[in-house]
C-alpha cells in the first residue's frame, strides 16, 4: 500500500469545521479534538481575504515526536503512519512540546493524543473521516484532484518535519 | 464478534438543507454518526453533511435536554418545574384545552410552530401538531413565511406565483456568479451549494460576493463588493443605467418578456425626477465606490450567463420587497432569465421534488392566522374576540426567533396556560406552564423531503431509545387525541413507524432504494427557471395580467410600494443614539436557535459582536472586549470581533443563541432578537436587517 498522503485544497476550505465534528465524534474524545481549525484574515477593508487552514497531524516522514519520545511510545508504522501507543505514554509531555504544528495535546487520562489517520479504516479501504466529511471536496487522501489547482511552492505546512500534505492552491 | 449496524437518517431542521447521515451502532450502541462514503461525482454528487449534521450524537445527552414533562413551581420564566408523569400532564393539557374552549371558543387556542422541525417533514414537529389541531377544532395559528416573505411577495406580483428558483447545479454553467447576500459556505441551502459554485469557479466561473460581511464564502470568491445593507436596489439602478448608457440591455428582448421596463428605464435615467441613477448617485448610497459600480456593471453586461443567488438576508428589510424585484429586474437586463447558468436563482425555493404527503388532516383549519411578526402583540391584545387565553408551541423557540425577545416574554405572561413541546430548555420551554420532552433524531423515526433545491426522500430511522422520558411530538399528540375522544381518528391505529411506511407506500417511490440506503434520490436534469417562458413568452404565458414579467406593476401600489423597485431608502433609522445598522444573519453552528445546547458545535466559534476597526477604535473597542450592543429593544452583552470582514457602520450577530436576561434585563444570551423590531414591511414581511444599534464598551 502507498504511503499515506493527505492534501488540502486551501482554495476551497471554507472552515465548515465539518471535519472537525467528523473526527471529533469518532475518535471518542469527549468535547475535544484532534483537529483544528485556523482562520485567517489578510489585509484591510475594503481589501480583505479570509482564509481557513486545517490542522492536524499529518504523519511527517521526519517526525519530530517520534524522535523525543522517551519510551519509543511514539512510532513509526511500516504504511508511514505516526502511531501513538497510549498504554505505553507516560505523559511526561516531550512530543506535544516537540510538534512544531502542535498536534499533539494531554488527554484526560495523562497520556499524549493525537490523530491516528484513520489507520485502521483506511486499512479497510476507506478514506479517514475528516477527508469524507468534507462537502467541500477541499480536504482528499491520495491521488490530487483534477482541478486547476497547482501545490504551493511555499512551505508553510513544513517546518522542517516533511508532513505528509500537499497544500494545494489555485493556479 | 461484536455487531454492527448502519441506520440511515437525516436533520429535520429547519436549515434548508437535507444530507444523508449514517447512525453506526456496535452492539446496539450508538457509536459515531457518518454519511455514506459512495461514488461522488458533479454530476450525482453525495449528499455531504455539515458539522451540525455530525454533531447529532452529542445532542442526545445535553445538560439542557428536557428529560421527564415539567410542571412550573415557581415564577414564569424562573426556571423552577417539577418532574411529573406523562399521565399527569397529558391529562392536565387535555382539561386546559377543553376548558379554554368551553369559556371562550376555541380560537382563544394559539397553536405556534416554526424554525424546528417544521418543513418537508413526515410525522414530527408541526405535522404532528397540525394534524392534531384539525380533528380538534379550528384554533389561532401563529405561522408563516419568516424566510422571504418580502421576496416572495414579489414574486407574486412580477411572476404571478412563487420565484422560479434554478437548480443549484445550474451555476456549473455560469461565467459570472453573483453571490448577492448569500452564504453558502455557512447557510448551504442545499447539500451542494457552496460545492458547485467552487466547481464553476473551476470552470472559469467569475464570483463576486455583495455583503456587507466578507463572510466565510468569500473564500469561494474573487471579489469582495461591501454594500450598505439595504441598498440593494440603489446598486441594480446603477448598474441598470450603466447598461443602458452602453446600450446592453435587449430592449426587444424586454418588450416581448416584460411590462412596465420603460418606466422603471425612466426611474433609472432620471427622467422625471432629473436625477440620473448613476454610479456616483449610488456610490453615496451603498459605499461602493463608483468606479467599483463601473466595472461590476461592465462585467455584467459582457458576462453571459450569470447567475445572480441572492440570499433572502437583503429582502429581510424594510422595503425588501423593492430590492427583490429589483434582482428579478436585473436578471432581465443582463439577458440572464431562463439560460442555463444565469437565472433568477434562489430568491426563492424552486419546489417540486419528491412529494411523500404529509399525514391527512382532519376536518378543522384555524380560524385565525397571526404571521410570526405580530404573534406577540396579539397575545397582548385584549380587544381581540375573544382574546389568545393558552398558548400550545411546537418545535418553535419562539421567544428566541421571532423579533423583539423581550417582548415575546411579556407576551407569553399575558397568558393562561403555556405548554411547550421541546426537546431542550429553550427559553421559550422556560416561560412555560408546562414542558413536554420531545425526542429528536437518532430517537424517532421520519420520513422527511428534501428542501425544494433538491428532489430527494429519506427514511430517517430510529437508531436509539428517546432520553429519560422523551416521546415524539406524534406519540404526545396520539395520547392528547385519546384523551380528548378522537384518538383512533388521529392515530388510525399507526404507530410512528406504521405512518412512515405509510407515507412511503402511497408516495411513488422506488422501494429499492429506500431499503438499500434509507433514500430516494431523484437526479433530474438542472432545471432552470422560466427556460420555456424565455423561450417563446406567448405560448408560455406566466400567471401575471400581461402573461409577462411585470416590472411594473399596480399589485405593488396596493401596499403603498411604487410601480416599479425604485431604490426607497430605509425609513426606520435616523436616531442618532442608534448609528450602527445591525445584521442578523444565520450561523454555520446552529439551525436557528436550534443546536445550541450542543457544546460541540458551541466550542467551534465564539458568539461575538462583529465591528470595524474604525467604529471599534472611537468606542475604545479592542478585540475580544466585552461590550454591549442596545437598540431601543433591549441590550445584549458579549465580546467584540474587531474585524475588517465587516464594512464600517454595520455591527453583526449571528442570530440563535438564546435570550438570557441577567436581572438587569441585559441578555447575557446575546440573543440577537433582543434588538430586533416586529416592524414589518408594506406587504408583511420581516425587516429584522433594518435595526439600527449603539455598540459600546461594557460598564464595569
Amino acid at each position: 500500500m502507498n504511503a499515506p498522503q493527505f492534501w488540502v485544497d486551501t482554495s476551497r476550505c471554507t472552515g465548515c469545521a465539518a471535519c472537525l465534528i467528523a473526527c471529533q465524534d469518532r475518535a471518542a474524545l469527549g468535547d475535544s479534538a484532534w483537529l483544528r481549525i485556523i482562520s485567517h484574515e489578510m489585509g484591510a477593508f475594503p481589501l480583505v481575504r479570509v482564509a481557513f487552514e486545517i490542522v492536524h497531524c499529518w504523519h511527517c516522514q521526519e517526525p519530530s515526536c517520534v524522535a523525543v519520545c522517551p519510551v519509543e511510545a511514539l512510532a513509526q508504522t511500516p504504511e508511514g503512519w505516526v502511531r501513538l501507543d497510549g498504554e505505553a505514554c507516560i505523559g511526561c509531555g516531550a512530543c506535544i512540546e516537540a510538534c512544531p504544528y502542535q498536534c499533539l495535546q494531554m488527554g484526560e487520562d495523562v497520556v499524549a493524543t493525537k490523530c491516528d489517520g484513520c489507520a485502521d479504516w483506511v486499512a479497510q479501504g476507506h478514506s479517514p473521516v475528516c477527508v469524507n466529511a468534507c462537502p467541500m471536496r477541499a480536504l482528499g487522501f491520495g491521488a490530487l484532484p483534477s482541478r486547476p489547482v497547482s501545490i504551493a511552492a511555499d512551505t508553510a505546512y513544513d517546518l522542517g518535519t516533511r508532513p505528509r500534505v500537499e497544500r494545494l492552491i489555485r493556479r | 464478534m461484536p455487531t454492527f449496524e448502519r441506520i440511515p437518517f437525516t436533520c429535520t431542521l429547519d436549515c434548508g438543507s437535507r444530507c444523508e447521515l449514517v447512525a453506526c451502532l456496535r452492539d446496539g450502541v450508538l457509536e459515531r454518526i457518518d454519511t455514506p462514503e459512495r461514488e461522488d461525482t458533479v454530476q450525482r454528487p453525495r449528499l455531504v453533511p455539515c458539522a451540525r449534521g455530525r454533531a447529532h450524537r452529542r445532542m442526545l445527552e445535553v445538560r439542557e435536554r428536557v428529560r421527564t414533562p415539567l410542571r412550573r413551581t415557581g415564577p414564569r420564566g424562573s426556571g423552577r418545574f417539577e418532574p411529573i408523569s406523562w399521565d399527569e400532564a397529558l391529562d392536565e393539557v387535555a382539561q386546559r384545552l377543553a376548558a379554554t374552549r368551553e369559556n371562550f371558543g376555541p380560537t382563544a387556542v394559539l397553536h405556534a410552530t416554526g424554525a424546528g422541525s417544521v418543513s418537508g417533514v413526515g410525522i414530527s414537529g408541526a405535522s404532528a401538531s397540525n394534524r392534531f389541531f384539525s380533528f380538534w377544532d379550528g384554533v389561532s395559528l401563529a405561522a408563516g413565511n419568516e424566510s422571504n416573505y418580502n421576496a416572495s411577495m414579489a414574486a407574486h406580483w412580477m411572476l404571478g406565483g412563487t420565484v422560479p428558483a434554478s437548480d443549484r447545479a445550474t451555476v456549473l454553467d455560469s461565467r459570472l456568479i453573483l453571490l448577492w447576500g448569500m452564504n453558502p459556505a455557512e447557510n448551504r441551502m442545499g447539500p451542494n451549494t457552496e460545492y458547485f459554485v467552487a466547481e464553476a469557479r473551476d470552470r472559469g466561473a467569475h464570483v463576486v460576493l455583495i455583503d456587507p460581511r466578507l463572510t466565510d464564502s468569500g473564500v469561494l470568491a474573487d471579489e469582495w463588493i461591501p454594500l450598505r445593507p439595504g441598498t440593494d436596489a440603489a446598486l441594480i439602478a446603477a448598474l441598470v443605467f450603466c447598461l443602458e448608457r452602453e446600450n446592453a440591455v435587449d430592449q426587444e428582448w424586454m418588450a416581448t418578456h416584460t411590462v412596465g421596463y420603460p418606466e422603471y428605464r425612466d426611474y433609472v435615467l432620471g427622467a422625471n425626477d432629473g436625477r440620473p441613477k448613476d454610479p456616483a448617485w449610488a456610490a453615496e448610497m451603498t459605499a461602493i465606490p463608483a468606479d467599483r459600480i463601473e466595472a461590476l456593471a461592465q462585467r455584467y453586461a459582457q458576462t453571459q450567463p450569470t447567475a445572480i443567488l441572492a440570499g433572502w438576508g437583503p429582502q429581510r428589510a424594510r422595503f425588501g420587497e423593492q430590492v427583490a424585484r429589483a434582482l428579478i429586474t436585473l436578471a432581465c437586463v443582463g439577458g440572464n432569465v431562463g439560460v442555463p447558468g444565469g437565472g433568477l436563482a434562489s430568491l426563492g425555493i424552486r419546489g417540486g421534488g419528491v412529494r411523500p404527503g404529509y399525514m391527512p388532516r382532519g376536518p378543522h383549519r384555524p380560524k385565525r392566522h397571526f404571521s410570526p411578526g405580530i404573534w406577540a402583540d396579539a397575545l397582548m391584545d385584549d380587544a381581540l374576540d375573544p382574546p389568545i387565553k393558552m398558548a400550545y408551541i411546537v418545535a418553535s423557540n419562539i421567544i428566541n426567533r421571532t423579533p423583539d425577545a423581550r417582548r415575546n416574554v411579556k407576551a407569553l405572561h399575558h397568558l393562561d396556560f403555556v405548554v411547550v413541546n421541546e426537546p431542550f430548555m429553550t427559553p421559550t420551554a422556560r416561560h412555560a406552564d408546562l414542558v413536554l420532552p420531545v425526542s429528536i433524531e437518532l430517537e424517532r423515526p421520519d420520513l422527511v423531503r428534501s428542501w425544494g433545491h433538491d428532489s430527494h426522500l429519506f427514511e430517517a430511522g430510529q437508531a436509539v431509545e428517546p432520553v429519560g422520558l422523551a416521546r415524539s411530538d406524534y406519540a404526545i399528540f396520539s395520547g392528547l387525541a385519546e384523551r380528548m375522544g378522537f384518538g383512533e381518528a388521529y392515530s388510525q391505529g399507526r404507530s410512528e413507524q406504521a405512518w412512515v411506511d405509510w407515507l412511503r407506500e402511497t408516495s411513488e417511490l422506488d422501494q429499492q432504494a429506500l431499503a438499500n440506503d434509507g433514500i430516494w434520490r431523484v437526479d433530474p436534469e438542472p432545471r432552470v427557471a422560466l427556460r420555456a417562458f424565455a423561450k417563446d413568452p406567448v405560448a408560455n404565458r406566466l400567471p401575471t395580467p400581461s402573461g409577462r414579467i411585470e416590472i411594473a406593476t399596480s399589485a405593488a401600489t396596493r401596499y403603498g410600494l411604487p410601480m416599479v423597485p425604485t431604490y426607497l431608502g430605509d425609513d426606520t433609522g435616523g436616531d442618532p443614539s442608534y448609528p450602527l445598522q445591525l445584521l442578523t444573519p444565520h450561523s454555520k453552528l446552529r439551525s436557528n436557535s436550534c443546536l445550541q445546547a450542543n457544546p460541540w458545535l458551541r466550542r467551534l466559534e465564539p458568539h461575538r459582536a462583529w465591528i470595524n476597526p474604525k467604529d471599534a477604535e472611537p468606542r475604545g473597542i479592542s478585540d475580544g472586549d466585552p461590550v454591549w450592543v442596545k437598540s431601543p429593544r433591549g441590550t445584549i452583552a458579549l465580546p467584540a470581533y474587531v474585524s475588517e470582514r465587516i464594512m464600517p457602520g454595520v455591527i453583526c450577530v449571528y442570530q440563535g443563541t438564546w435570550y438570557t436576561p441577567d436581572a438587569d434585563g441585559i441578555d447575557r444570551g446575546g440573543c440577537a432578537n433582543t434588538l430586533t423590531s416586529q416592524i414589518e414591511s408594506p406587504s408583511g414581511g420581516y425587516t429584522t436587517h433594518s435595526t439600527w444599534v449603539q455598540v459600546e464598551k461594557e460598564a464595569r
